[in-house]
């Protein structure tokens, strides 16, 4: 945990952001699914969503423009945090500074 | 007659960061560059340099020993890169059945110095009076063609081009030509070289264009279009990709990266150095117009961008002379601030990069790019981190030589 | 080292040859030895003797004609 990052917000918060990132994923990686279709824990690598090294890296520009902070590529933890839906929202709710 | 198109249906490298094209790509993305501080045991004085190596390249487990011993270092890393291409393109890899219509070519600078460096080493410091009786295949510069030919059984024209910085964009545009012009169905293009042979160096050293670095500062030695740039890094490397005539590549269902659309080649007769903007315009425009691209449908150029003092300027102003007012909404990245200069690999690297630039609608930054040089503004820098380009619809891949020699990919979108 | 021994130890470094396969009538083609690897295999020689082969020999085809050629001429 950063020293600036915020604490989980309430639960219907965190499912109208949940909802939000999924559309910006959609959108970056031109999926041919709807938002609210991709499941909060199904994988986002290989089956699940199916996303390689690169489409993570797209997300992670993405990301970090509209939050307001860097999803960095060298980044440890990105194999946690891109695990899946749920867990990147998570990750985004308690780093984001816009 | 309707003219014939050529596709991409392969790609492969030999990477310096010991993945495939695709982890290459990603680091690109990442600005994670490839640059670091290289020291020699020669004596008395050892080279330390930054640069380009490929030390995780497992010769042995590719090409397997009795091959590898074979070969000099530009033909390992070539065939490695050919190997990746060709299994890339979903053709067999231990398939030597004789293709007449499928040929080679090949581009490298320096062909096969380190193994001509041996040679002199054993003849003239350990006295030997004679030297391997695989020193000429070793170091000859079709060395790597013909190896990649013998080892897919490749039987149409075998080249290879030697055009300085650009012998690999040359090697692709002459195999694109010899496609167009039904010569041959499938060509495997790319380039392979390995500069880091001490004479090869201290040659490079001596023309005060290698950028100086040390242990901690190597990595971002590289830095095209900066104000504070200080010239380039040499690296070694391999990089292949399989054009294929297109209707051929649709009726067995390949994969298509992208469409190779156009070519132009021409020379600045000028300078055997310095570079002159005419020249590099003139290939532009050769591209744009063989490509029957217009202006306004180039959303990214990859750069030859190699860092130099003079050379970054007199690109930028080769591309802004020919798309005018087009020019700053073009994203441009110079890639060798991450891979270096690969000399003969550098055209086809660089052509990888842009096909999957295109593919994947996201383009690489220029890495360490914090203050655009005046002389090198007026283009769309994409600087610090990769940009997402959505719908992008063309690229050029910009490749220009000492000698003066100029060769410019257009690809597009397939 | 004599011949057998030198002939094995090059095939097994370049050519990764199990030193089994390689016997006096084994065929040279068979254990991957094409014309240039033979004038490899006869410079090892040569480095080992201090002295070049002359150049009318008889190429020979197994490794027991190998043996012979550079034994015979090195006077073993």
């Amino acid at each position: 945990m950063t020293a600036n990052a915020r604490s989980l917000p309430a639960p219907e918060e965190l499912d109208a952001l949940q909802l939000e990132v999924a559309g910006l994923i959609v959108e970056a990686l031109n999926l041919d699914v709807a938002p609210d279709t991709i499941a909060a824990d199904a994988p986002l690598f290989g089956e699940g969503l199916g996303l390689d090294s690169i489409d993570v890296l797209e997300v992670a520009l993405v990301v970090s423009k509209r939050y307001g902070f860097q999803l960095r590529a060298d980044n440890e933890d990105n194999v946690r945090i891109f695990r899946s839906l749920r867990s990147l929202t998570e990750h985004i709710a308690t780093q984001r500074t816009q | 007659m309707k003219r014939r198109r050529v596709v991409v249906t392969g790609i492969g490298l030999v990477s310096p960061f010991g993945g495939d094209a695709l982890d290459f790509f990603g680091r690109l993305l990442a600005a994670e560059s490839a640059v670091r501080f290289f020291e020699s045991p020669d004596v008395p004085r050892p080279l330390a340099i930054p640069a380009v190596r490929c030390d995780g390249f497992d010769v042995d487990g590719v090409l397997g020993r009795a091959l590898a011993g074979t070969m000099d270092r530009f033909s390992q890393l070539g065939a490695g890169a050919a190997l990746a291409a060709w299994r890339d393109a979903g053709f067999a890899t231990d398939d030597r059945s004789e293709k007449t219509d499928c040929g080679v070519a090949w581009g490298t600078a320096l062909g096969g110095t380190l193994a001509y460096e041996r040679g002199y080493r054993e003849l003239w410091l350990n006295h030997r009076p004679r030297i391997s009786p695989l020193s000429v295949v070793l170091g000859m510069n079709n060395a790597a063609a013909a190896h990649i030919a013998i080892l897919f059984g490749l039987a149409n024209a075998c080249l290879s081009y030697t055009v300085a910085c650009a012998s690999s964009a040359v090697a692709i545009g002459e195999a694109f030509r010899r496609i167009r012009a039904g010569e041959a169905t499938v060509m495997l293009a790319g380039g392979s070289d390995a500069p880091h042979a001490y004479g090869v160096v201290r040659a490079w050293e001596a023309l005060r264009v290698l950028a100086p670095g040390d242990a901690d500062n190597a990595p971002r030695a590289c830095r095209p279009f900066d104000s504070g740039r200080s010239g380039l890094v040499l690296g070694e490397g391999g990089g292949a990709i399989v054009l294929e005539e297109r209707d051929h590549a649709l009726a067995r269902g390949a994969t298509i990266h992208a469409e190779l659309a156009g070519y132009g080649s021409t020379c600045d007769h000028t300078h055997l150095v310095r570079p002159e903007m005419r020249g590099q315009l003139r290939a532009i425009a050769q591209a744009m117009q063989d490509a029957g691209l217009a202006r306004d449908e180039v959303d990214y150029i990859n750069a030859h961008g190699t860092a130099t003092r003079e050379g970054d300027p007199t690109e930028i102003a080769a591309i802004r002379e020919y798309f005018g007012g087009r020019a700053r909404h073009i994203a441009v990245s110079g890639t060798k601030s991450m891979h270096g200069h690969l000399l003969g690999a550098a055209g086809v690297v660089e052509a990888i990069v842009t096909v999957l630039a295109l593919r994947r609608g996201v383009v690489p930054p220029t890495a360490w790019l914090e203050n655009v040089d005046p002389d090198c503004s007026g283009v769309r820098h994409v600087a610090g981190s990769a940009e997402r380009v959505p719908a992008l619809r063309a690229a050029l891949s910009n490749s220009f030589a000492f000698g003066g020699s100029n060769a410019v990919l257009a690809f597009r979108t397939h | 080292m004599e011949s057998l021994a030198i002939v094995r130890e090059f095939l097994r470094e370049r050519l990764s040859v199990p030193s089994e396969r390689v016997h006096l009538s084994a065929a040279l083609a068979d254990l991957g030895v094409d014309s240039l690897m033979l004038l490899e295999l006869m410079f090892e020689f040569e480095e080992r003797h201090g002295s070049p082969l002359p150049r009318d020999i008889k190429t020979p085809k197994t490794v027991g004609e190998l043996i012979e050629v550079v034994d015979g001429l090195s006077g073993r």
